[in-house]
């Protein structure tokens, strides 16, 4: 899939027991393609909105049925058994998202994820530096202090994975 | 009823009318100061420049000095491995199907300490494309986190993880730590080349070793 900034392909969904806990982990490769290195980001909570600002996880916008977590979901980098928050330009990563389950429920079969988009556009009037910002409903507030502001992201995208059990 | 008064018979006598020449000098001295006005218009910075760094330049080998600090890169390698020491003194070894490119760095300040940060330091492709230094490698080994004191050299390597086509070109650029609060738009920078020319880096890759330690053995 092209986010334009990055390109991302949806691997799997596992389903997993780790120490008497269960997890979700959704396995994509993601290529930056920017020129400048990126933090992998985070999930945002769930709302209409996001952080214009967000990185590549931002893009992760919804998963309906919504994965029963406590905490935010965990989004690594995973490259021979090291972890890393980085995603270099040019370089195929593959990205982890791990949902800890909350204990006693069970994941669904399936799970869509509707996915977000990245342009390339000026922060504001006032900042008028080239960002890449994540692609807006309708358009970014371009105000004189709306630069931070949330905006409600457009989804380019909807995914559908199966959760499946781990094969050990 | 309103009274309309006609202007006290008193008013000042009109002002001497300015001679032709008067009136001229005037005009072209308004004419002058619009196109002056409109001419240092042509001067101002664009938008994209106001916001860089005042860039020093120099080469591999070489003493860089960017006013706030000087710096130095004597050795660059590249690994397919290297290794790293966690919190605890942990040590462990990192890999890449790509490339770690380890340079040698030392650096020192005339008068003031400075502390590098991880966001001062990339490496910039010979394509334009900008790296950060890897997360993998602790910031403890490396020369990011340490302090830069007058009077002596510190040495430590910084470690980048590139993809093979990063390295023709690639050069190593330094900011001067700002504060995260207080703007400078006139902080310096140094832009070291690394004389990495296309054979030059096909060398390199080439010779790419296995395994590069970076922890200290006797720590």
């Amino acid at each position: 899939m092209d986010q334009t900034l990055f390109r991302t392909e949806f691997i799997k969904a596992v389903d997993k027991t780790e120490n008497g806990e269960r997890v979700v982990e959704l396995v994509l490769k993601v290529r930056n393609m920017g020129e400048e290195t990126k933090n992998v980001g985070v999930v945002p909570e769930p709302g209409p909105k996001v952080n214009r600002h967000g990185s590549f996880a931002t893009s992760l916008l919804k998963v309906t049925p919504p994965l029963k977590s406590g905490n935010p979901p965990e989004v690594y980098v995973l490259a021979y058994g090291v972890r890393s928050h980085q995603l270099q330009p040019g370089i195929t990563h593959t990205v982890v998202v791990r949902y800890d389950l909350e204990r006693g429920t069970a994941p669904p079969p399936e799970i869509t994820l509707d996915v977000g988009g990245f342009v390339l556009a000026t922060v504001s009037r006032r900042d008028q530096r080239e960002l890449w910002q994540v692609a807006p409903k309708k358009e970014l507030p371009q105000g004189a202090g709306q630069e931070d502001d949330p905006i409600e992201p457009a989804v380019i995208a909807q995914v559908t994975l199966p959760v499946r059990p781990e094969v050990a | 009823m309103v009274a309309v008064q006609a202007p006290p018979a008193t008013a000042a006598p009109p002002a001497a009318k300015p001679s032709f020449w008067g009136r001229a000098g005037r005009f072209t001295l308004g004419v002058a100061l619009a196109a002056a006005a409109v001419y240092a218009q042509s001067l101002a910075m664009p938008f994209d420049q106001k916001g860089s760094f005042l860039t020093h330049h120099g080469s591999l080998g070489e003493e860089v000095s960017a006013d706030r600090f000087i710096a130095k890169v004597t050795k660059v390698s590249a690994a397919k491995s290297v290794d790293t020491r966690d919190y605890s003194g942990q040590t462990g070894k990192v890999q890449t199907s790509h490339l770690f490119l380890v340079l040698d760095v030392s650096g020192t300040v005339e008068r003031e300490p400075v502390q590098l940060r991880g966001s001062d330091v990339w490496l910039h492709a010979g394509d334009g494309r900008r790296y950060q230094r890897t997360d993998k490698v602790d910031e403890s080994i490396t020369l990011v986190g340490k302090y830069l004191q007058p009077g002596w050299w510190t040495s430590a390597p910084l470690v980048f993880e590139v993809p093979e086509d990063a390295v023709p070109g690639a050069k190593l650029v330094i900011n001067a730590p700002t504060s995260a609060f207080v703007v400078d738009s006139f902080a310096p920078e140094a832009e070291i080349d690394l004389k990495l020319s296309e054979p030059a880096a096909a060398r390199l890759i080439e010779a790419a070793e296995p395994f590069h330690p970076l922890v200290p053995a006797n720590s």
